[in-house]
């Protein structure tokens, strides 16, 4: 499996998909985040892997 | 997909450029772009003295950062506010701000809002109960208020802010909405020097939000990533997320959006700018110009605020 985090979140999610597919499997809008992998930052054609762990770093902001 | 520059694996691909661009060549393009957007909108030059607000976000600092590289004259504005408590929100910030500019030998003024105004912001909208309680009207008039007197009273000759593109389209997107027309026509990446104000800049105004968040994260800039708990649940998040749905069906979109109001506004869809005119005179108080009565509304504020605190002793 895939382990996705952003912020306390934790997501487990079936690999081999696209890093889009797996954003719209999950309900998060890609314009919303930035995907690190390894300290790596991925675009959104990238295959997730089993045994990966992504992180999701949020992008907007209020105020 | 490959980095449009060199061919090799990008990190980015930004759908309304069709432009995907590794981490070198993304880390040359942003500072270009910023560049092109400074000249194209005359917002300064390199024999200006310039002042930049900064956050302790990723969007300040990394403007910093940018215009730095760039060559600019540029110091740092913090304005404390007193957000969190001890250790909280407002100290992180801080702290992100004395850092960056303690790593990069930059000058940066501090502005404590509870040393200088008896009170943190929080207390403020208690106080006053301007806003309906909730801080953020308090937080963007004492702001507003604080950035002018510092950059005038230390001879900057401009302002910068490091305002994005989803910052101003949500905005723009609220005020049209509401058909909010004597807002709109003041919103522009300049705004010129008025007797009395600093001339205002938005140099990151052209760049998605996510791009500036890429720019921090691939330049190893440290930023606050906690939100400020006052934007939970806040409007302009909400009119953020309206706007990316309409960006994902619809690359480019946000832009445009913008593009087209500055547009339409040029040609006048609005009014003529000089049809416009506010009477604004020194306020009786701090000397900052108003449109209102004698006092302007950061210090009609204040005065609310002993008003209220007498009331409160005589009860």
């Amino acid at each position: 499996m895939v382990t996705v985090k952003i912020r306390d979140n934790v997501f487990e999610i079936r690999p081999g998909m696209t890093l889009l597919f797996s954003l719209t499997k999950l309900d998060i809008l890609p314009e919303t985040v930035l995907a690190i992998r390894n300290g790596e930052m991925l675009t959104e054609d990238e295959i997730l892997r089993d045994g990966e762990t992504i992180n999701l770093i949020e992008v907007i902001s209020g105020g | 997909m490959k980095c449009r520059t060199c061919g090799s694996k990008p990190v980015i691909n930004m759908r309304q450029h069709k432009l995907a661009l590794c981490k070198p060549h993304f880390l040359e393009w942003i500072p270009t772009q910023t560049e092109r957007f400074i000249k194209k909108y005359e917002m300064f030059t390199r024999y200006q003295k310039i002042l930049v607000a900064v956050s302790g976000g990723k969007d300040s600092l990394s403007l910093w950062d940018i215009l730095i590289k760039l060559g600019y004259q540029v110091d740092g504005l913090y304005i404390s506010l007193g957000i969190g408590g001890e250790g909280g929100y407002s100290d992180i910030s801080r702290q992100m701000c004395e850092n960056f500019s303690r790593e990069r030998n930059l000058k940066l003024h501090i502005v404590n809002v509870r040393e200088d105004y008896g009170e943190t912001i929080p207390q403020l909208a208690q106080h006053t109960r301007r806003g309906n309680n909730k801080a953020c009207s308090v937080c963007g008039l004492t702001k507003r208020h604080v950035m002018n007197q510092v950059s005038r009273s230390n001879n900057y000759d401009v302002l910068v802010t490091g305002h994005n593109l989803d910052d101003e389209v949500a905005v723009l997107f609220g005020n049209t909405l509401h058909w909010a027309g004597e807002f709109m026509i003041r919103q522009a990446p300049v705004l010129p020097a008025e007797p009395g104000f600093s001339k205002k800049v938005k140099p990151l105004c052209r760049f998605y939000e996510k791009e500036m968040a890429a720019y921090a994260i691939l330049s190893e800039i440290k930023y606050i990533y906690e939100e400020c708990p006052y934007s939970t649940g806040s409007t302009s998040i909400y009119y953020k997320q309206q706007m990316n749905l309409l960006e994902h069906n619809n690359p480019g979109e946000k832009l445009r959006f913008y593009l087209h109001f500055l547009k339409a506004k040029e040609n006048g869809l609005f009014a003529k700018p000089d049809t416009i005119t506010q009477n604004l005179h020194p306020c009786f108080i701090c000397g900052q110009p108003t449109s209102a009565d004698e006092i302007c509304s950061f210090c009609r504020m204040l005065i609310r605020r002993e008003e209220n605190h007498s009331k409160n002793i005589g009860k």
